[in-house]
């Protein structure tokens, strides 16, 4: 109960934290968002009017003060630069991001948990050796010279599969069943190069987390029973070890969405990072700050999540 | 290590190896991209370029950022874990509660916010991808101070009556140097894809100069007919980093062998 108590304030403060800490870096920077009406004929009484309207000539803590009620309220405000509610263009976007991110951990759990414990229980043999190499190397491509080069090989050089946006032109002509497989198509290569790099790093993760649990005294006393090789790693060894994995799990969720950021920007996604991505550049606040509410959500949601899994998951773990 | 210390070596060296200026456009008319051949080992990008070149000068500026980054970071971030867990109590919650803040933020969003306000210039760069990467060190290293301000000579440098300060600086400070090499080192790494993301964003390093992110970001238009001067670049990050991993794992393993000797 105590833990429960805690672990609330801590979030509530952490939250109030994000949204201050974005709020007082925007408002650092120079310029606002009229600049971009700003032409040899505009008149200065027009963009001051812009501003009034807008309410950036006010000071920050009464613009804070009007954003944090209003959003309170399920009110995120209008977009400066689309003239739209911020509430419909994030609902456009989410649920792409969405499917990109869920298919991208999904992947990447079950192939880097795979390859980690393999090159873990094998780290002498040679295929471990190799396995724990690949995953490096791969760990060490930045993500927008894997997608780059995917790009190049699989949608230049051997046309086999399209190298941006969600559909094709003329899709929505096509029927149920084509339409899907246009949109399993388009899905392919982002996902890969998301998944790819995330199986990398959980793969180098689990593989020194295996390596430590086949060192405990009860693998040995496993050993000295008799119990067969395959007994103890699948009974003992594996579900020890993927204890942390379900605690990256916690980790990956705000990764996910800043991992998204550079592969949605290249792969012309139509997604929050592509929202924020425009956002920014256009100094459009209400976006900005509704993508970073959602954004620290995700992280606290994910805080939360591989607290109470690894508290759940692990029986040592005390509840305070 | 080797491929390491020879990468170093290349990029440092890079005024002396580099066949052409990197920023020079020699007639580029007839220059432009042109394929890998013998005079031009990387090929050339659109304003006739040697991509070689401005591979080596992009290697010696990503290094530069990537080891001020990180020696800010470690400073920054020494200083803050030492302070914080050596005091301890509310003094100790609190900057740990506002160093999660930090961390809580995505890195990606943090690094762009600040550039697409500050502007790109070099000094600001290298400022908002130290604030992006302190927290680890500092995590680390309160979590190590921690358990070396209960040791002995701790105990004896206190009771003769040493201001704190002293203490941290001569007497802590220097038993935790062991722990933050090996993740200075893997941080070196982070930092050199941070800011070829950025720099591949358009928001690091501006062009002409050029940036192993930003070479990738000329050639990613012309992907189709002109692969070279996004590849190149692009093999070149990720043979630094993975000998940059390879000597942190191989550093461990020397660190072990040592305590164990």
């Amino acid at each position: 109960m105590k833990f429960c108590l805690n672990r609330f304030l801590h979030t509530i403060l952490i939250f109030l934290g994000i949204c201050i800490l974005n709020f007082f870096l925007f408002h650092l920077g120079p310029g606002d968002p009229t600049n971009m009406y700003f032409g040899p004929k505009t008149k200065r009484a027009n963009l001051q009017n812009m501003r009034h309207q807008i309410g950036v000539d006010q000071p920050w803590s009464a613009q804070f003060r009007m954003w944090g009620t209003k959003a309170l309220d399920g009110d995120l405000g209008t977009s400066w630069a689309k003239h739209r509610p911020v509430v419909d263009i994030l609902a456009e976007a989410i649920p792409a991001t969405l499917q990109l991110a869920a298919l991208a951990l999904v992947m990447n759990m079950i192939l880097g948990g795979l390859i980690g414990v393999l090159s873990g229980i094998y780290p002498e043999r040679r295929f471990g050796k190799v396995l724990d190499f690949v995953s490096l190397s791969i760990y060490s491509i930045p993500t927008f010279w894997l997608a780059l080069v995917l790009i190049l090989v699989f949608s230049l050089k051997l046309q086999w599969l399209p190298s941006s946006q969600m559909t094709s032109f003329l899709a929505t002509d096509l029927g149920f069943l084509d339409r899907t497989w246009d949109r399993v198509l388009h899905l392919i290569l982002p996902v890969t190069v998301l998944g790819l790099g995330g199986a990398a790093a959980t793969a180098r993760y689990v593989r020194s987390h295996m390596q430590e649990v086949l060192q405990q005294e009860y693998i040995r006393l496993a050993r000295a029973k008799g119990l067969s090789s395959k007994r103890i790693y699948l009974r003992h060894a594996l579900r020890n070890a993927l204890i942390p994995v379900a605690t990256l799990l916690g980790i990956y969720l705000p990764v996910l969405l800043s991992g998204a950021f550079i592969v949605e920007v290249i792969f012309a996604w139509p997604g929050m990072g592509r929202v924020a991505y425009e956002a920014i550049f256009a100094k459009d606040y209400p976006v900005i700050m509704a993508v970073n509410l959602i954004a620290a959500t995700m992280v606290i949601l994910g805080n939360l999540v591989s607290d109470l899994l690894y508290r759940l998951l692990d029986p040592r773990i005390q509840w305070t | 290590m080797a491929t390491l210390a020879l990468l170093v070596i290349a990029v440092v060296g890079a005024s002396w190896i580099a066949p052409q200026d990197p920023n020079a456009q020699i007639s580029p008319a007839l220059n432009r991209y042109l394929p890998p051949s013998t005079t031009h080992w990387f090929g050339t990008d659109q304003f006739g370029r040697d991509v070689f070149s401005r591979v080596l000068y992009g290697g010696r500026l990503s290094l530069f950022i990537a080891f001020s980054v990180v020696c800010g970071s470690l400073l920054v971030g020494t200083l803050y874990g030492a302070i914080s867990g050596y005091v301890g109590g509310i003094l100790d919650q609190v900057l740990m509660r506002l160093a999660d803040i930090f961390l809580a933020f995505p890195i990606i969003f943090l690094a762009v916010s600040c550039m697409a306000l500050f502007g790109s210039g070099l000094f600001f760069l290298i400022v908002v991808l130290i604030s992006t990467g302190w927290m680890d060190i500092a995590r680390l290293v309160r979590a190590e101070v921690q358990s070396i301000k209960r040791r002995e000579f701790v105990l004896r440098a206190r009771s003769a009556g040493l201001t704190t300060s002293r203490i941290l600086l001569r007497h802590v400070i220097p038993n935790v140097t062991g722990i933050i090499v090996t993740a200075a080192i893997i941080r070196v790494a982070d930092i050199i894809l941070l800011e070829s993301a950025l720099s591949f964003l358009g928001l690091g390093v501006q062009p002409p100069t050029a940036s192993w992110g930003s070479i990738v970001n000329d050639g990613r238009t012309v992907l189709a007919s002109a692969w070279w001067v996004a590849a190149f670049p692009g093999m070149a990050i990720v043979v630094t980093i993975l000998s940059l991993h390879l000597t942190a794992e191989n550093f461990q393993f020397l660190k072990k062998s040592f305590q164990e000797a």
